[in-house]
């Protein structure tokens, strides 16, 4: 059996070579313990969440977690499948805003959402404002995040906040923005309920939304 | 009405009250510097206004007002040589504009700079854009157009030339420039999928463009794609990088970085989002390579020295010393490998670098190098198999190689091949101008040279995020 807290840590100081070496060493031995091991995954990356917003780990940081979580589920896949992960499961909707194709930050957000207990719908970028109700409607999630780059990207925020109005859904979704043009008096103008620049502090209103 | 009095040259103006002072001042042909686009974020327009210091965009005025502009308000410098010219070239970079006025042999016999004017309404392209699309476009067409007729104007007394005695005119730019300078809408820049709008290559009438050459004929070159434009192109013209024998990497580290990497048996273009922090804006100390800035840094004997441009008290760094500091300070081990640095990094008594200034940086050179390396890649080339290295712009002319390498930016394996070439686009206009086949062949060329978007090739992401990352000192 791996050292799991040498696995978090590992995640967290975004040592590769590490973390790929357990995480076949896991498979390795039968997978049995690939649900653990992708706890300890996700410990490591609160752990980055965390170095992110003390200013210790910057954007590149942020991006190469992300890039090894996603090549550690790729890793883990097969044996995930059947296993149980310790926490619950919770559904949220996130895309990139119409008229924006920024996916970076986008993609960080969501591993780190991953890793925070959520299963995410991706919808991915340049998502049109009926898209996303569509998408919420249809599969009956109440957590919407929407992330855009561009100060165009604050327009399409409205758009689509306005959208969920529009098909009488405002008083049954939760929706944060993100990304570098939001702020306080961006999200009062957008008619959202929460904002964040931080993949931390998106993750910790969404849990609280969904309650896990 | 409030009256607004404006120092140095006194004139005045009556104003509604409540109009943005930097609105006013832009719409009355003064253009302080705004690299941010008068968001209140980036304290560079700062002004005197009653002897009190402010904010240009965050002041109103609401009663008399006297203004004192900071000096050099984008007053062209020119140098020139008697000669009858009749060809002229310009560079409409989004920070300077250059012209070039040249004898029918092609002959250089004047050249004039200057800031280019919609500075004052932000650094980078898309704060232009951003401004054209809230409404401003006529107004950053008549502020661009003013400094070319400006510097038309002073070239052509420079050079003894009659203004009207021009016959043709060659111009570059990127798409954004260009289009404001046309007088066209800038929506394809703003919104997916970037279209180019110039497409062809044309032969114009210049009088409705600017009156001063009545009986000029203006080029327009085509651009590559929506964030490639004429003036990269503009550059491979100039350096004939199509006939390359040697596979050459040009470089436009300017306020967007634009590369073209080939030889003649082909050529790939990529523009990244670098934005404006090498050239000083968005740093806390940052400034343009002006009197007063900061333009080297290096250790002698562990002691720290720099250099400032017309010598005196340093007022800032500009992009060159920016990157020779960053450099410096590596090497000394006061920034890590993350570009966490414990704190400010000082130069002086007050002109320091702060954590965010070193982050700028590190997006900065991350977008560059990615691009530098996904290109390579595209073409099935090891960094190593690149023979030359040309460093365009002034930026790129100003830069320390060795520094530029230290940090990253450049991979440190090219720097004995780096060698700085000028202004290539602007002596790409000049080819335009004087050379008549020149215009078809920028047409093939902006046909042939692919553009390769790089934040849709899958391993952008990672490259992008290692990119960002530096070499600590050996200790």
């Amino acid at each position: 059996m791996i050292d799991f807290e040498a696995l978090a840590q590992a995640m967290g100081e975004l040592d590769e070579d590490t973390v790929k070496e357990l995480l076949e060493q896991v498979m390795a031995e039968g997978g049995d313990d690939a649900g653990k091991a992708m706890d300890a995954c996700q410990k490591g990356m609160d752990t980055v969440g965390k170095l992110f917003e003390e200013g210790e780990y910057f954007v590149g940081d942020l991006i190469y977690a992300g890039e090894l979580m996603t090549d550690a589920v790729e890793t883990l896949k097969d044996a995930l499948v059947g296993t149980e992960s310790t926490g619950k499961k919770a559904k949220m909707i996130l895309c990139t805003v119409k008229d924006d194709l920024h996916d970076i930050g986008k993609n960080i957000v969501r591993s780190m959402l991953e890793a925070g207990g959520f299963e995410v719908v991706d919808l991915g970028i340049d998502v049109p404002p009926q898209k996303v109700v569509e998408a919420a409607k249809d599969q009956g999630i109440t957590i919407i995040a929407l992330s855009g780059v561009l100060t165009l990207a604050l327009d399409s925020m409205k758009a689509t906040v306005r959208a969920f109005a529009d098909a009488g859904m405002r008083d049954q979704v939760k929706i944060i923005i993100g990304g570098a043009p939001v702020s306080e008096d961006a999200c009062k103008a957008i008619g959202a309920d929460e904002w964040a620049h931080s993949p931390q502090k998106t993750v910790s209103v969404c849990r609280d939304w969904a309650g896990i | 009405m409030p009256v607004l009095t404006v120092l140095p040259d006194g004139r005045q103006f009556s104003v509604p009250a409540g109009t943005g002072l930097l609105k006013r001042l832009r719409q009355a042909g003064f253009y302080p510097d705004a690299p941010c686009g008068g968001l209140g974020k980036c304290g560079k327009c700062r002004v005197s206004v009653n002897g009190v210091e402010v904010l240009a965009c965050q002041t109103a005025v609401e009663a008399d007002m006297t203004v004192l502009l900071p000096d050099s308000n984008g007053f062209p410098a020119s140098s020139g040589k008697l000669g009858t010219g009749t060809l002229l070239a310009f560079d409409i970079g989004t920070t300077t504009v250059v012209c070039y006025l040249l004898s029918d042999a092609g002959e250089t016999l004047a050249t004039a700079s200057a800031l280019n004017p919609q500075t004052a309404f932000g650094a980078d392209v898309v704060s232009r854009i951003r401004a054209a699309l809230a409404g401003e476009g006529s107004a950053l067409t008549a502020a661009v157009r003013r400094c070319v007729e400006a510097l038309v104007c002073s070239v052509c007394e420079a050079g003894s030339t009659d203004p009207a005695a021009i016959r043709r005119v060659a111009v570059v730019g990127n798409s954004c420039m260009q289009q404001l300078f046309l007088g066209l809408p800038v929506e394809n820049l703003a919104r997916p999928p970037f279209h180019p709008l110039l497409r062809q290559a044309e032969t114009v009438a210049c009088r409705p463009v600017f009156p001063c050459c009545p009986e000029a004929e203006l080029l327009l070159v085509p651009d590559i794609a929506g964030f490639l434009g004429a003036d990269i192109l503009g550059c491979v013209l100039a350096e004939n990088l199509q006939e390359a024998e040697e596979l050459t990497l040009l470089l436009d580290i300017g306020t967007n970085g634009e590369m073209v990497l080939g030889s003649r048996k082909g050529l790939l273009a990529c523009a990244t989002a670098a934005g404006p922090a090498l050239e000083g804006a968005g740093i806390r100390f940052g400034m343009r390579g002006a009197a007063g800035a900061i333009d080297r840094v290096w250790t002698e004997n562990g002691s720290l020295h720099f250099h400032v441009i017309g010598g005196g008290e340093p007022q800032g760094l500009c992009g060159s010393g920016l990157i020779d500091a960053v450099a410096v300070f590596l090497e000394a081990g006061q920034i890590n490998r993350r570009g966490r640095v414990a704190s400010d990094l000082r130069l002086t008594q007050r002109i320091f670098l702060s954590q965010e200034d070193i982050r700028q940086v590190q997006l900065a050179k991350g977008a560059i190098r990615a691009g530098i390396e996904l290109l390579a890649e595209q073409m099935g080339v090891k960094l190593e198999e690149i023979q030359r290295v040309f460093l365009a712009g002034a930026f790129g002319s100003a830069l320390n190689p060795s520094s530029a390498c230290r940090i990253g930016l450049i991979p440190e394996e090219l720097l004995e091949k780096i060698t700085p070439v000028g202004n290539a686009a602007g002596a790409g206009a000049i080819r335009l101008a004087r050379d008549e086949s020149a215009l078809a062949l920028a047409q093939t060329l902006a046909e042939q040279i692919r553009p390769v978007e790089l934040s849709s090739l899958p391993g952008f992401p990672r490259r992008f995020a290692k990119a960002m990352e530096f070499r600590e000192a050996k200790s």
